[in-house]
């Protein structure tokens, strides 16, 4: 089994905002303090054709919205490749407006539609004002909780959010952050996103290590997660004051 | 009717604050005016917009503005100008007040405005300018602007065939407005001594404007200016510009343009495009390169950036940056790295706090490119701010600053700062903030605190 983690960076040159490339260097920095051999391979020409198989970890950063017709046009020419991967459980991740790009259909401001790939079931519409703020949420799968800033120019609908938001927009204000489909986990959440919150970038790294290394790390927490909110539930009910 | 009594109201409340209090804001006048009719700007006679000049984008936008209307003053040119930087609607409206007479007839031959990228649109449907000048579209303010193209977009609307524009050669986003104006004008900035290139695997460039493809520069004369190219499209740096600074000599503060040797003032590379921008504006609006070089030689700039201060006996070079605009902290991070001795660096990053939601955005910091420094030899690195000092320390050891020398300070208490200062060996020290601290600094040392 190899012990090397490939991580693809895609198009670091269109999807450039918000410093997350920092984010592609947390990646690198976790993996080599936890013992791990990361490599990261740029993807830079739209024009590239891309081996899915080799990499164990997609990134995808916050670029201008409309550089998303470019990258789609480029992923549908390799589509059936994309599909397999995901389908399969390999890692994406998409982070900022960039999410757009796996949902189904961004309405802009203009009136015009981007149709997205679709694996998310989510649907945006392009504010007219942008709004910035910090962003602290809970991952619904893991609980963790995760810390950052966000620059919302669209808001969004998801039918299956990565989180629950304890302060901030999120996906709409709705207190849904985020969308998630198998390993497909997008985030409007920025910071860098894995720079600030590298618990979350170890969890990832040692998942795929796991799979890599063939070790079922089973992660049905179910009873553990209904404790640990029911408890939750009781320490809330808990009267204040001392004995 | 309505416009001159609120042009007298306006003139009237300017009066009666400049009595009250001298402190009041710039552009009270011009707030009023605007409350009691929003197109007030329109309704001035005697503008000519063939002379009426907007200087505009992310950075140097106050000080080539200074520097033109210096420097077409110093020709012999009446100006008016929105010199204390007030460039929304209200400001224009202010300045006008200001140079009207009572029946709202404009008494001046120039009008040179700096135009926030934001209030351009509506601000040129009341005041149809026919010069235009782009220093640059960057990453800025993103609590506002988000990323680069809503403001590219912005922009796109408000510039029409009536206009002249004039644009950095060597900034893809502004130079791909150029088919939008009636007439393009480049300047241009030739390698020099402080010419760079690029080529770590983290660098990142930017999505051509034109065609979304990526866009690869030959070299930088600052972050993200420099001689570039489309993969894709035609979208390039001109081969012939009206205007190029061919070589620059920054131990004697000169360069050479048209054959021609132009003293100056100020000395960086910022400096040197905002200098060609004027050239480029001033002889195609007739004023002769005899005239202008005598502005140049004379140009003090109000809003710079840069200062020297002393602490106890310590050399404190201070540079002032703008919160989330990754350029300015980078061109203050150059310069730093430009000093290869032995140095403290001081680092007070503060949340962002423009307007409300207040925000602690950081993220910029990883815009910007700090490994330079820490290959330099620095004693220690002191950050502080209550909120963010933490996130900025990350930063520098994401660099490669050493962990054991970077002291953390999770305050703003500028007495506790100054504290670590006088701790500290070395007496070259650099001292790098926003506005805010500036300011509280600047008062305490006027007060004798620095004694």
């Amino acid at each position: 089994m190899s012990k090397i983690i490939n991580i693809a960076w895609m198009y670091p040159d269109l999807l450039n905002l918000h410093g997350e490339r920092g984010s592609v260097q947390a990646f690198e920095q976790r993996g080599k303090t936890m013992g791990m051999d990361v490599k990261i391979h740029r993807i830079d020409s739209p024009k590239e054709k891309i081996d899915f198989g080799k990499f164990d970890l997609i990134l995808f950063m916050p670029g201008e919205i409309k550089t998303l017709a470019l990258i789609k046009n480029a992923l549908e020419s390799q589509m059936d490749d994309l599909k397999a991967y995901i389908e399969n459980g390999g890692h994406i991740l998409a982070v900022g407006t960039t999410g757009m790009l796996f949902a189904k259909a961004l309405e802009r401001e203009d009136g015009s539609v981007f149709e997205g790939i679709g694996f998310l079931d989510a649907t945006g519409k392009e504010r007219k004002y942008v709004y910035g703020d910090d962003l602290h949420f809970r991952i619904n799968s893991t609980k963790m909780e995760i810390f950052g800033s966000q620059i919302q120019m669209v808001d969004i609908d998801a039918k299956n959010p990565l989180g629950t938001v304890i302060y901030g927009h999120g996906n709409n204000r709705s207190g849904s952050e985020g969308a998630v489909y198998k390993n497909l986990v997008f985030t409007n959440c920025l910071g860098p996103v894995f720079v600030k919150n590298p618990w979350w970038c170890d969890q990832i790294l040692k998942d795929i290590y796991l799979k890599k290394q063939g070790i079922n790390c089973n992660s049905d927490y179910s009873f553990e997660t209904a404790s640990f909110n029911s408890c939750l539930k009781f320490t809330n009910r808990k009267p204040k004051g001392e004995i | 009717m309505k416009f001159l009594i609120t042009l007298w109201l306006s003139k009237m409340a300017a009066v009666i604050v400049s009595i009250i209090d001298k402190n009041r804001g710039t552009n009270y006048s011009g707030k009023i005016a605007v409350r009691l009719m929003p197109d007030f700007v329109k309704h001035f006679k005697g503008i000519d917009y063939n002379k009426t000049i907007f200087v505009t984008g992310t950075n140097g936008k106050s000080t080539t503005t200074n520097l033109l209307a210096h420097t077409l003053k110093t020709a012999g040119k009446s100006v008016a100008c929105n010199l204390e930087g007030a460039n929304m609607m209200t400001g224009v409206a202010t300045t006008l007040i200001k140079n009207s007479n009572l029946f709202g007839k404009f008494n001046k031959e120039y009008l040179v405005l700096e135009i926030d990228e934001r209030s351009l649109l509506a601000i040129r449907k009341v005041l149809p300018a026919g010069h235009m000048g782009i220093t640059n579209l960057q990453k800025d303010q993103v609590q506002r602007n988000g990323d680069p193209d809503f403001i590219f977009r912005k922009f796109e609307q408000a510039i029409g065939t009536d206009m002249t524009l004039y644009l950095n050669n060597h900034e893809p986003r502004s130079k791909a407005l150029e088919d939008r104006a009636g007439k393009s004008l480049y300047f241009s900035v030739n390698e020099n001594c402080k010419t760079y290139t690029k080529g770590d695997f983290y660098d990142v460039t930017l999505p051509c404007p034109k065609c979304s493809h990526p866009i690869k520069y030959d070299n930088f004369n600052l972050a993200n200016i420099g001689v570039f190219h489309c993969t894709n499209c035609d979208h390039a740096t001109s081969k012939t510009p009206d205007v190029t600074v061919n070589v620059v000599n920054f131990d004697e503060k000169y360069f050479t343009e048209s054959g021609k040797k132009w003293e100056i003032t100020y000395n960086t590379p910022f400096y040197i495009y905002n200098y060609a921008m004027c050239i480029a504006i001033c002889r195609n609006l007739k004023v002769e390169d005899e005239k202008i070089f005598l502005g140049f030689k004379t140009f003090l700039n109000p809003a710079e950036r840069r200062e020297k201060l002393t602490y106890k006996g310590k050399n404190i070079h201070y540079l002032r940056m703008k919160q989330e605009n990754p350029e300015t902290l980078q061109s203050a991070l150059d310069t730093i790295a430009e000093d290869k001795g032995e140095k403290a660096i001081f680092m007070g990053m503060y949340e962002v706090k423009d307007f409300l939601p207040y925000y602690s955005n950081t993220f910029y910091f990883f815009d910007c490119d700090f490994a330079p420094i820490a290959k330099t030899p620095v004693e220690r690195y002191v950050v502080f701010s209550s909120t963010v000092s933490y996130d900025t320390a990350n930063r520098i050891r994401y660099a490669g600053g050493e962990g054991d020398k970077i002291t953390v300070l999770d305050t703003e208490d500028l007495t506790l700062v100054l504290k670590e200062l006088e701790n500290t060996k070395t007496d070259n020290i650099y001292f790098l903030t926003g506005m805010k601290p500036y300011k509280k600094l600047k008062e305490y040392f006027s007060k004798g605190g620095n004694k």
